[in-house]
């Protein structure tokens, strides 16, 4: 019999592991996935459920501590950097709350990026592209900016991405969060015919029960466990009360408010990994329950994320500490808030970054420090969203580390915002003296 | 059982050879192929001269480094004296030559074909999923 598609295999995955601050993120998680499944990690905020999602991903895979991750019956942890990041490329098409499209590229050349990565010409990009995006119905929107399109498109705009190398995975990570339930109906829709039609092994990960109605395995995770695995016969789960009793079920503990405090965190963090969520989900439920003071909790989100903290930029991290501490005063409910941060759009684009940062940096043979790799992610969102010129971009790679730069020696600064310009735009770019 | 078809890719660029090893893997191409992939022509020679390693098809560039009159070179002369060297010997003739090149030359597909290669595909027009077909298409004619 051929290998399930998806096998865990006793994964532990520690936060802050031997610090005081450790959190036990995935107990010993053993799990199947056949080929072609339809699989939903179901539970609270903070239950584990994106961090097992993005170590399936090849995201946080090297971070593991224990166990094996292994696709097809090959163990992610023994594959190495380049290699993983072809995974990603290849093997897996994520689908995000907050669609994660690169707002200075139109609808056609977000679909098209992930294509270039391998190296595929600009004629055939855009071809494949357009050929997705029609099946999506978003044909007339191909030149539009993401800007100027309304979520539910966006939504149906990211999941053309998601396919555009074929992926035999599809991860949906809170796919609906952030659609009306016309939209949601519509995304839940495309995710069947995606599994019905093309086969393809569709996981999900929601904290909504109502969107688990087309799921054929679900797996309930509660603080970091599987609790119980269910194949439902029939299709009726979708409704409310069901709902609330499923929540009961995972966390009979909890207050309204706490759950409802928790799922916040996906608000305020949207866009971030995985990791970072759960981290903050942790400290955000210490705070709430008034473990630790609005000074320990700044600190927190202020803090480089390798000394424990989030390394939120300050002015960020000072606005979601005084979000926190009106709803803690009860100056603004969570109905505000969550009305707010709607208006809000501003998403780390994390991952798309970490991939041109794999590939723009593929053959570069010196080693960039913490604070340059920061700095080079910083360049490429910035440029992503248009904020510096392709000119800006290569000056912030050139200009010494003293300087708020990177440091790259110029050719390589020349030849990185080169390759960056072209991938973008499918268009040879030169960098002019 | 059958026995798996044996797949060779010939390729210079670590980036390419990750891509195929990492189609065979994520479709399960794996459960009906042996995938190889190598990046240096010289390194092919052990597996055409045993019988039990030898492919069913190659995927190549053409334009690699080899070596000539003791010298390293990089032309397009190293895929086509690999592949005259595989169509002349009668133990490797029956082998399906695919050339996967950055290479657009007319001059260099009508030589390809004349030297006896199934196909020429120019690398930045094709996407995972028509390798896929043109290797199973390829996999039913080998006899």
């Amino acid at each position: 019999m051929a290998a399930p598609l998806v096998k865990l295999e006793n994964v532990n995955f520690y936060y802050n592991r031997g610090k005081p601050s450790e959190v036990h993120a995935l107990k010993n998680i053993n799990l199947e996935i056949e080929k072609g499944g339809y699989t939903a990690f179901f539970g609270p905020s903070g239950c584990g459920k994106t961090t097992l999602t993005y170590l399936i991903g090849g995201i946080e895979t090297e971070n593991c501590d224990e166990g094996n991750i292994l696709i097809n019956g090959r163990d992610l942890r023994g594959l190495s950097k380049k290699e993983l990041a072809v995974y990603r490329q290849i093997g897996v098409g994520i689908i995000f709350q907050q669609f994660n499209l690169l707002p200075s590229l139109t609808v056609v050349d977000n679909v098209a990026l992930p294509m270039a990565f391998l190296g595929v010409n600009i004629e055939r990009r855009k071809k494949e592209a357009m050929k997705l995006l029609d099946r999506f119905g978003m044909t007339a929107k191909a030149d539009r900016f993401p800007s100027e399109l309304s979520g539910g498109q966006q939504q149906r705009v990211s999941i053309a991405r998601a396919l555009a190398n074929n992926p035999p995975l599809i991860i949906a990570d809170e796919p609906l969060g952030n659609l009306d339930s016309e939209n949601a109906n519509k995304a839940l829709e495309f995710l069947k015919e995606l599994n019905e039609e093309d086969g393809r092994t569709i996981i999900m990960v929601t904290h909504e029960s109502w969107s688990l109605r087309d799921a054929k395995t679900i797996f309930y995770l509660k603080d970091g466990e599987v609790t119980k695995i269910e194949e439902p016969q029939k299709k009726n789960i979708a409704n409310k009360a069901l709902s609330a009793h499923l929540y009961r079920q995972l966390y009979p503990e909890a207050s309204p408010e706490r759950l409802m405090a928790r799922s916040l965190s996906y608000m305020l963090l949207r866009g971030f990994s995985g990791p970072e969520i759960k981290r903050f989900e942790l400290f955000l439920a210490k705070r709430i329950a008034g473990e630790i003071d609005t000074k320990t909790f700044t600190e927190f989100l202020d803090c480089p994320f390798k000394e424990g903290g989030l390394g939120l930029w300050k002015p960020r991290a000072q606005k979601i500490a005084q979000t926190i501490e009106e709803l803690i005063m009860k100056r603004k409910t969570v109905e505000e808030i969550y009305e707010e941060l709607e208006k809000d759009l501003e998403t780390p684009l994390y991952e798309e970054v970490a991939k041109m940062r794999a590939w723009l940096l593929g053959d570069y043979k010196g080693i960039l420090s913490d604070v340059q790799l920061v700095r080079f992610n910083e360049a490429v969102e910035d440029r992503f969203r248009n904020i510096i010129s392709p000119e800006n971009f290569r000056q912030v790679l050139e200009l010494s580390k003293f300087d708020f730069g990177v440091g790259l020696a110029s050719g390589t600064a020349r030849s990185v915002s080169e390759r960056l310009e072209t991938i973008l735009t499918g268009k040879h770019y030169e960098v002019f003296h | 059982m059958e026995q798996k078809k044996k797949v060779l890719l010939i390729d210079d660029n670590e980036v390419v050879r990750l891509m195929f090893s990492n189609i065979f893997w994520l479709h399960g191409l794996e459960e009906r192929y042996d995938l190889v992939t190598l990046g240096k022509q010289e390194e092919a020679e052990v597996l055409f001269s045993n019988p039990a390693l030898r492919p069913n098809i190659i995927f190549m560039g053409l334009v690699m480094p080899f070596t000539k009159n003791g010298k390293v070179e990089t032309t397009a002369e190293a895929g086509f004296s690999l592949l005259k060297r595989i169509k002349e010997d009668p133990a490797t003739k029956e082998i399906k030559v695919i050339i996967f090149s950055n290479y657009d030359e007319e001059e260099y597909r009508t030589k390809a074909l004349e030297l006896g290669a199934e196909m020429y595909l120019k690398k930045d027009e094709h996407m995972p999923q028509d390798l896929i077909k043109i290797i199973e298409s390829t996999n039913n004619n080998v006899s």
